[in-house]
């Protein structure tokens, strides 16, 4: 049984229950599941060479996002959505990679990340995958068949994407916004007729609720059953102020990634409100912690390799485990505690940047004779990248730099803060010294 | 007051945003949309909230100008 199955299931159970609702419209579970058979008979009769499965597209933020995905499945292809704003290169370079890629059977998506090697490529989710996580969500964070559930993140990214699983496996509701960028969304969907909402937001998200909007969010505290958040390290204070806020509601922090799938979560609204404190292993994991205190993840979440990529995969996943580059522990209470990362991947908003992948790109305009990129402080947005850049041009046209960027990489990838500098600093054997550039005062640009 | 406010967004705000743009709502994303409400909030000691980010009131600077000067007649 595949997650479709399951629409399909609730259609002829409860037809006319909302599957979800996402501008102003609803989808009931019959129409949902209709729409995902017609787009799957069009597929099949179209797309007849299971050789090459995979098929590329830009994540939508709506009910049709959940038709093209499901009708994926439901087709026996593979569904590898990417960025909503993935520029055309980036996009037909992926597509090109994946379109003479094979996957092992059963695979159901290709999910584009940087995560755990620091270098972006696709990673292979199983349905068996798919079912594990809702699986754990529902018993971890108590899911329920009369829950709305609001989407407020990229439908492509693991955070949102995974909270379709739990949402759909029992026949509860989604809401889908277009973001944080109109918050007002998010509270609309909260004003539906339902009883309990619950959402997930990463920690930026939460910070900007806190910021600007505590007081409203807190007229919905008897109704939000739970808020989710991961991705990134959450600050202490927002997690103090989220459970003033919300004193009744369960909040979690979740360790989870593309790789490894939903690991553990821990409710933080406790009492005691602990800091990197990421819970029990979920029913479907198991977290061993290396002898260099890595953190390694074994269990039916994992994911099956990278696309084409088997050296890579090698690389993070043998004998059924994977070893992520994130440093942690098991405490007494047989807890998971997270302490940081080993590699120079940098955390932006819950989106994992590789630095290198910035330089590259930053390398090849004219402007530009060396570069480093490194992670910043920023006082509202916590994390944010940073470029030191050297260049002939005194002093050089920043915004031009910026904008040529922006056309060449993902949006979250794009430097917030740049600064000219006259040389890049190397360690003796000529490799940058990117320690220098993580601990210099670079808090303000 | 444009021109201040002008002044702090290019300092304030990541080199990508086209301040001069006839829709900047467009240019913005969730957190700079956040950023722009906090930093004219602390300037001017006045209070902005999400309400406050409609496409009119950020269609441009002399929207956000006006946005200023009638929290500042109500405060």
């Amino acid at each position: 049984m595949i997650l479709a199955d399951y629409i399909k299931k609730h259609a002829q159970a409860t037809p006319n229950k909302i599957a979800v609702f996402c501008g102003g419209q609803s989808v009931t579970y019959k129409e949902l599941s209709d729409r995902i058979d017609e787009k799957s008979d069009y597929l099949k009769q179209n797309f007849k060479d299971t050789r090459f499965p995979i098929h590329v597209f830009r994540a939508s933020q709506d009910a049709e996002f959940l038709v093209k995905y499901f009708a994926l499945h439901r087709a026996g292809l593979v569904a590898a959505p990417l960025e909503k704003d993935t520029p055309d290169d980036v996009f037909h370079e992926i597509d090109t990679k994946l379109s003479s890629c094979s996957v092992p059977d059963g695979t159901a998506d290709v999910l584009y990340t940087t995560g755990t090697t620091g270098k972006s490529k696709g990673v292979m989710i199983s349905h068996r995958t798919i079912l594990a996580n809702a699986e754990n969500l529902i018993e971890g964070q108590g899911f329920t068949e009369d829950l709305l559930f609001i989407i407020t993140g990229p439908l492509n990214h693991i955070g949102s994407l995974s909270k379709l699983y739990p949402v759909l496996m029992l026949g509860a509701t989604l809401a889908i916004t277009e973001g944080m960028k109109d918050v007002s969304q998010l509270f609309a969907a909260m004003d539906l007729p339902y009883a309990k909402v619950a959402t997930f937001l990463v920690p930026s998200a939460i910070r900007i609720l806190l910021k600007l909007n505590a007081k409203r969010l807190a007229q919905y505290a008897d109704k939000i059953d739970f808020i989710e958040t991961g991705a990134a390290p959450i600050m202490q204070s927002d997690m103090q102020l989220l459970c003033e806020v919300l004193p009744k509601s369960r909040l979690y922090n979740t360790y989870a990634s593309t790789e490894t799938g939903i690991i553990s979560t821990y409710n933080f609204n406790d009492g005691r409100c602990r800091q990197g404190c990421l819970g029990r292993p979920m029913s479907h994991s198991e977290i061993i912690i290396t002898d260099k205190g890595l953190i390694s993840c074994k269990g039916d979440t994992l994911m099956s390799g990278y696309a084409g990529d088997e050296a890579l995969t090698k690389s993070v996943l043998r004998d059924g485990t994977i070893f992520t580059s994130d440093f942690g522990k098991i405490d007494d209470e047989g807890m998971l505690v997270l302490f940081g990362r080993e590699n120079d991947v940098i955390n932006t908003g819950g989106f994992k940047v590789a630095p290198t992948e910035v330089e590259n790109v930053a390398m090849s305009l004219p402007q530009v004779k060396d570069c480093v990129c490194a992670p910043a402080v920023h006082p509202v947005l916590g994390t944010v990248i940073k470029l030191f850049f050297v260049s002939d041009d005194t002093p050089a046209d920043i915004r031009a730099i910026a904008k040529q960027l922006k056309s060449r990489l993902e949006n979250y990838k794009v430097p917030f803060y740049y600064e000219q500098t006259d040389e890049i600093k190397r360690t003796y054997n000529g490799k940058t010294d990117r320690k220098f550039y993580k601990n210099s005062e670079n808090k303000v640009g | 007051m444009k021109e201040k406010i002008l002044s702090l967004l290019e300092r304030e705000l990541p080199p990508t945003v086209d301040l001069s743009s006839k829709f900047l709502f467009s240019e913005l994303d969730s957190l700079t949309i956040t950023l722009i409400l906090t930093v004219l909030s602390d300037e001017f000691g006045i209070t902005l909230d999400s309400s406050d980010a409609t496409p009119k009131k950020f269609m441009s600077i002399d929207s956000l100008t006006e946005l200023v000067v009638s929290k500042l007649k109500n405060k």
